[in-house]
């Protein structure tokens, strides 16, 4: 299960668009018939299964990076010529465009160990990247900014948590640049931040193909990279030069644990990593020490699991497993297991009722939340860990991811439009489901635009909100909504241009937009009042 | 195997498939083309494994200077890569390709063809002096000894255009080549009929001819000669025009051995004397491949069994045709005889003795019977994934990739040739060819394409966008790991940088119309597998590299001559332009 990030009180969520994964199998008309039965086809305990049938859980968003920080935040100028990135001072909303080189696009943002911004920026039309130290002394803007060459392929960045490393890669479902005569799809680069420009430096590296999932982890020391060969691990301090770097050899069957499928779950301190195919019932759980991982330790469940967790409860290093087929949660307990592999015995937790297909804990770990994004009228149970008691809500429309609120009192269902199995109004239109966890109260909210980015913060203790991004041919529809997560009162901003990126910076919403002259608007969390700051890609000015 | 290898000094080009060859310019395996141009077996519905040939042509190169042909000012140019001095030298009318050596020698010549004259003009690279000498008539191929002292020239039927005024009344000598050497003497020889492929070893040319070998040794040469040819197939095999017939030759000059789609053995001959030996296999092979080492090896695919065959050469081979085929062997050949050469100095085909006439049609395809039977230097081992038919052997021998070219087909093994495991892996795409590195810790292997256009905004995860580009693998041996590459055009000639760091440049098939990309040149990192492209100012023809100017040319199409140089070490570029009239350094 792809899990939503929530970073600093702020979790986005893009959506990406339609996905045939989730709207064509049969197997969804199937199921929403009978929320809880997906037949009997998710195999037998331990042995390799026939996935004639399976039906895997595609939870369908990215999340999109906000380049943001504190302080700024930074907005490539999208249009055909652009050169500059524009970085917003959120406390003064002073912008000041820098000039990075020809057509801008992806940019992250982060605070590196000694306390500065930077951002990088990646430059397709001169295959750079673009590092930006915002704080800097700068006579001029672009002496802000250091390029380095990257593969003209790279499309997507990922930082590290400790702002030292970016990762660059080509995210397969972005087209190639028109003109682009020879790509590899396993061009990347690693981006070392330097604590002086001189520091900087890019290494170009081979990974695997058709990138689905990148991880770092343990402090940003590990990354870990999933796509159509299998696993790439890389432990970033240890490149220094151009590197091609070899799938892992997991001492797996392929027949089982196929690299075009599996997912990975690696632990953040690094110390393990489980994996999950959609063709054999059980995990595999791989110890990581330094350099070397360890033997596999395949643990066996009573199906296929359909989405797998990580976490540590108590010191205690925990998988979580959900079996759709055995309406069960399996947690592994990986001391344990591996102390014992032959004898180690998981827990099972039958859950009998609930549709568990995908596995969410809250971030307090006392309750999971579970869900299928396969029928059209699906079910959320709430299963309380210490009570081992399960509630289970009825939704009015499928599941197309969920979040949690960082006080874990409030789950955000996004739902899906299926337009094929749509019988209600509600199905007909993009909506949200708002759960009150504690109470089990439900609030459907139906939307009249597509929701792209979502942010949650949380101001204090007492005030909470959700800002959905709306995306709309019709300009009318097309905005900003504010949901109280408190009271649930919900309220629309409407945007005159067509919106980009939601994000939060300096205690504001901002919205980017597009606009060749650049256009940017600021929301206040509490009061909704905007600022808007347009033309300064020309000449700054505040409306 | 339908590779081709090709031998320049201490440079190894690629032609797509291309071939390899050793520092003293000595092939160490190749095969041999049908009369159709086709290789490899074709039993029942079965198509035989093709790969796929490449044009080639490049300069010559002596030291730091590039040999460069002048067809319409009859001369050639002398580009020094590091100063981007040009010298123009005078030679014959229309001249075509110019040769050279291929290892360092005091005496080394470049050799010019001139197809207009028919003759050869034999340039000394030191002083810039000429001699002429004429060659067959409409000869249209040359190849230099890798000392570059003397030189072979013959009538090509692939490379023959025929004009037809020219053609009248005269005769079209396929069977005969021109022996030249640095002085200017030429010798006529009488060769087999049509030339697939020349091998130099140190003192002698193996010329492979639909007939057989003929092996020609200048020393012994005074006159015109008439060298016949050993056959390297019993007699009545020798006639059938569908064998698709693939022989391999030992680097050293002493043996060939050879197999045909129809037959289930091999045939090794001893070029010395040509004594022949049929060794009896489980089935036909659909490839053969010659394994280099203190004890070389042939490495035979046997795709219809699913079987590796690895038998050492001679003994191995020799051994096994002692052994008496079991019934259901439909050799029909009377294995184990000696069939000396008829070497009674005619044109004749050699007496095939009592081999008797192979049963072309009715291949057991069942368990190999001889699997279980133990021949020294003999080895069968079960391919671990059925269905590949073809395979391609590192120059170090550490390894082969075995693949195969039918239907689309992505999975491939690399053998390791000395532990004999084998590791699975597959591909994006179908297989055309592969080539390794010199250090075997690389194969390049060129991807086929489905026919069509990228829908417009495809992303690389929709499959059309692979399917339907071009493109090339890089594996890496140690962990069969693989890079793919992915280009809007058809690869094309190119060439291997071995040092540091170790690359790959390819130019582009002009096979998709024009357009800026195709002036593209892909450079590719073997140690890091990182790729990009630069563009040079024309459309580019040839490819190769300069060792003792550490840079790799460019040769392009243009009215008054074009040449790019790339400094490997900098990857800085020099483009000389207007070498055949007044150069000029852009």
């Amino acid at each position: 299960m792809r899990q939503l990030q929530i970073l600093m009180c702020v979790a986005a969520l893009a959506a990406c668009g339609g996905s045939d994964d989730t709207g064509g199998p049969s197997g969804n008309n199937e199921a929403a018939s009978d929320n809880n039965s997906f037949g009997n086809n998710d195999g037998a305990p331990g042995a390799a299964n026939n996935t004639t049938g399976f039906v895997p859980e595609i939870e369908e968003f990215a999340v999109r990076a906000v380049a943001s920080t504190d302080r700024y935040v930074f907005v490539p100028n999208s249009a055909d010529e652009g050169t500059t990135v524009a970085r917003i001072d959120g406390r003064d909303l002073s912008i000041t465009p820098i000039p990075v080189g020809l057509n801008p696009g992806e940019v992250v943002a982060f605070t590196n160990p000694a306390g500065e911004t930077i951002s990088v920026v990646l430059v397709h039309g001169t295959s750079v990247a673009a590092v930006i130290r915002a704080d800097a002394n700068a006579e001029q803007p672009s002496d802000l900014v250091h390029l380095l060459p990257v593969p003209a392929e790279v499309n997507a960045l990922v930082a590290s948590d400790d702002g030292r490393h970016v990762f660059a890669y080509s995210d397969p479902d972005q087209p190639l640049r028109p003109g682009t005569s020879v790509a590899s799809l396993q061009a990347a680069a690693l981006i070392r931040v330097g604590v002086t420009p001189d520091e900087d430096v890019a290494h170009e590296l081979s990974v695997t193909r058709l990138i689905r999932d990148v991880e770092i982890v343990d402090e940003g020391r590990q990354l870990y990279i999933v796509g159509r060969e299998g696993v790439n691990r890389i432990v970033l301090d240890e490149i220094t030069q151009g590197t091609f770097v070899p799938p892992l050899d997991l001492q797996l069957t392929d027949d089982v644990f196929p690299p075009t499928d599996l997912e990975i779950e690696v632990a953040q301190d690094g110390s393990f990593f489980a994996l999950r195919s959609s063709a054999y019932a059980g995990v595999s759980l791989h110890p990581v020490d330094g350099d070397t991982v360890g033997e596999p330790l395949v643990i066996e469940l009573p199906g296929i699991p359909t989405d797998i967790d990580l976490y540590v409860d108590g010191g205690q290093r925990l998988v979580l497993a959900t079996v759709r087929s055995a309406s069960t949660l399996m947690i592994i307990d990986v001391d344990a297991a591996q102390a014992d592999p032959g004898g180690y015995m998981p827990q099972s937790i039958a859950v009998d009722g609930a549709s568990a297909g995908l596995t969410q804990l809250t971030p307090d770990l006392e309750t999971a939340l579970l869900y299928s994004t396969l029928p059209i009228l699906p079910t959320l149970s709430v299963f309380d860990f210490a009570s081992q008691a399960l509630q289970t809500h009825a939704l009015r429309n499928a599941i197309r991811s969920v979040a949690v609120s960082p006080d874990s009192r409030t789950a955000i269902i996004v739902h899906d439009v299926r337009a094929e199995d749509a019988s209600t109004f509600f199905q007909s239109n993009h909506g949200l489901t708002i759960l009150d966890i504690p109470t089990g109260y439900r609030r459907p909210l139906t939307l009249q635009g597509e929701p792209i980015d979502i942010v949650l913060t949380t101001p204090d203790a007492e005030r909470s909100y959700l800002f959905a991004l709306l995306a709309s041919t019709n300009k009318a529809q097309q905005g900003v909504l504010r949901v109280d997560l408190r009271t649930f009162r919900s309220d629309f901003v409407p945007l005159a241009r067509d919106p980009r990126q939601l994000g939060l910076v300096a205690g504001k919403i901002f919205v980017a937009q597009e606009a060749t002259e650049g256009r940017i608007t600021f929301i206040d969390v509490e009061t909704l009042s905007q600022r808007t700051l347009s033309g300064y890609e020309l000449n700054a000015g505040i409306d | 195997m339908a590779r081709q290898l090709l031998i320049t000094a201490c440079l190894l080009t690629l032609l797509g498939l291309l071939g390899c060859a050793d520092e003293r310019g000595n092939l160490v395996s190749g095969d041999v083309r049908t009369p159709n141009g086709s290789s490899g077996q074709n039993n029942g519905n079965v198509p035989p494994e093709r790969e796929t040939e490449f044009e080639f042509a490049q300069p010559a190169v002596v030291g730091p200077d590039v040999f460069v042909a002048n067809e319409s000012l009859n001369s050639i140019a002398v580009i020094d890569s590091r100063s981007l001095a040009i010298r123009t030298i005078p030679v014959g009318f229309n001249p075509t390709r110019v040769v050279g050596p291929t290892e360092a020698a005091p005496d080394a010549r470049v050799w010019v063809l001139n197809e207009g004259s028919s003759t050869v003009s034999i340039v000394d690279p030191q002083t810039s002096r000429v001699v002429n000498a004429k060659v067959l008539r409409r000869a249209n191929a040359i190849a230099a000894s890798p000392d570059g002292t003397w030189a072979l020239a013959w009538l090509d039927p692939a490379g023959f255009e025929d004009d037809g005024a020219s053609t009248s009344g005269t005769t079209l000598d396929f069977s005969a080549a021109t022996l030249v050497f640095a002085d200017g003497t030429a010798h006529d020889l009488a060769i087999g009929y049509r030339v697939e492929r020349v091998v130099f070893t140190d003192d002698r040319a193996l010329v492979l001819t639909d007939d057989g070998v003929s092996v020609v040794r200048p020393a012994e040469i005074t006159g015109d000669a008439l060298v016949p040819p050993v056959a390297v197939l019993p007699a009545a095999l020798q006639a059938d025009d569908e064998l698709d017939r693939e022989v391999v030759l030992d680097p050293a000059g002493d043996w060939a051995v050879a197999r045909v789609r129809t037959a289930s053995a091999l045939f090794l001959t001893e070029l010395t004397t040509g004594a022949q030996w049929a060794a009896s296999l489980p089935a036909p092979l659909s490839d053969l491949d010659w394994v280099p080492g203190a004890i070389p090896r042939i490495l035979g695919i046997a795709r219809e069994a699913n079987l590796i065959v690895l038998a050492t050469v001679p003994d191995g081979l020799i051994a096994l045709s002692d052994v008496e085929p079991t019934p259901g062997d439909d050799m029909g050949a009377d294995v184990g005889s000696d069939m000396g050469p008829d070497m009674n100095g005619d044109m004749s085909l050699p007496d095939a003795g009592d081999i008797g006439t192979p049963d072309a049609g009715d291949v057991d395809a069942g368990p190999p019977p001889m699997a279980t039977m133990p021949v020294d230097g003999v080895w069968y081992l079960p391919l671990d994934q059925p269905g590949l038919g073809a395979a391609q052997v590192a120059p170090n021998a550490a390894n082969a990739l075995l693949f195969s070219t039918i239907g689309e087909e992505r999975r491939a093994v690399l053998l390791d040739l000395e532990s004999l495991e084998q590791r699975g892996f597959s591909f994006e795409k179908g297989v055309r060819g592969a080539i390794a590195n010199d250090l075997g810790t690389r194969f390049i292997v060129l991807h086929t394409r489905v026919p069509g256009a990228i829908p417009d905004g495809a992303a690389p995860s929709d499959p059309e966008v692979i399917a339907r580009s071009w493109g090339l693998s890089i594996v890496d041996v140690e962990s069969a790991a693989t890079r793919l590459v992915l280009t809007d055009r058809e690869p094309g000639e190119a060439t291997l940088w071995p040092g540091e760091p170790e690359r790959l440049y390819m130019i582009f098939a002009e096979s998709a119309g024009d357009g800026p990309s195709l002036r593209d040149v892909l450079r590719i990192d073997l140690q890091s597998f990182s790729t990009d492209t630069f563009r040079v100012p024309s459309v580019p023809e040839g490819i190769g590299r300069i060792d003792d100017a550490g840079r790799i040319f460019v040769n392009q199409r243009h009215p008054q001559g074009r040449i790019t140089f790339v400094d490997v070490a900098t990857d800085r570029r020099q483009t000389v332009t207007g070498y055949q009239l007044n150069a000029g350094i852009d």
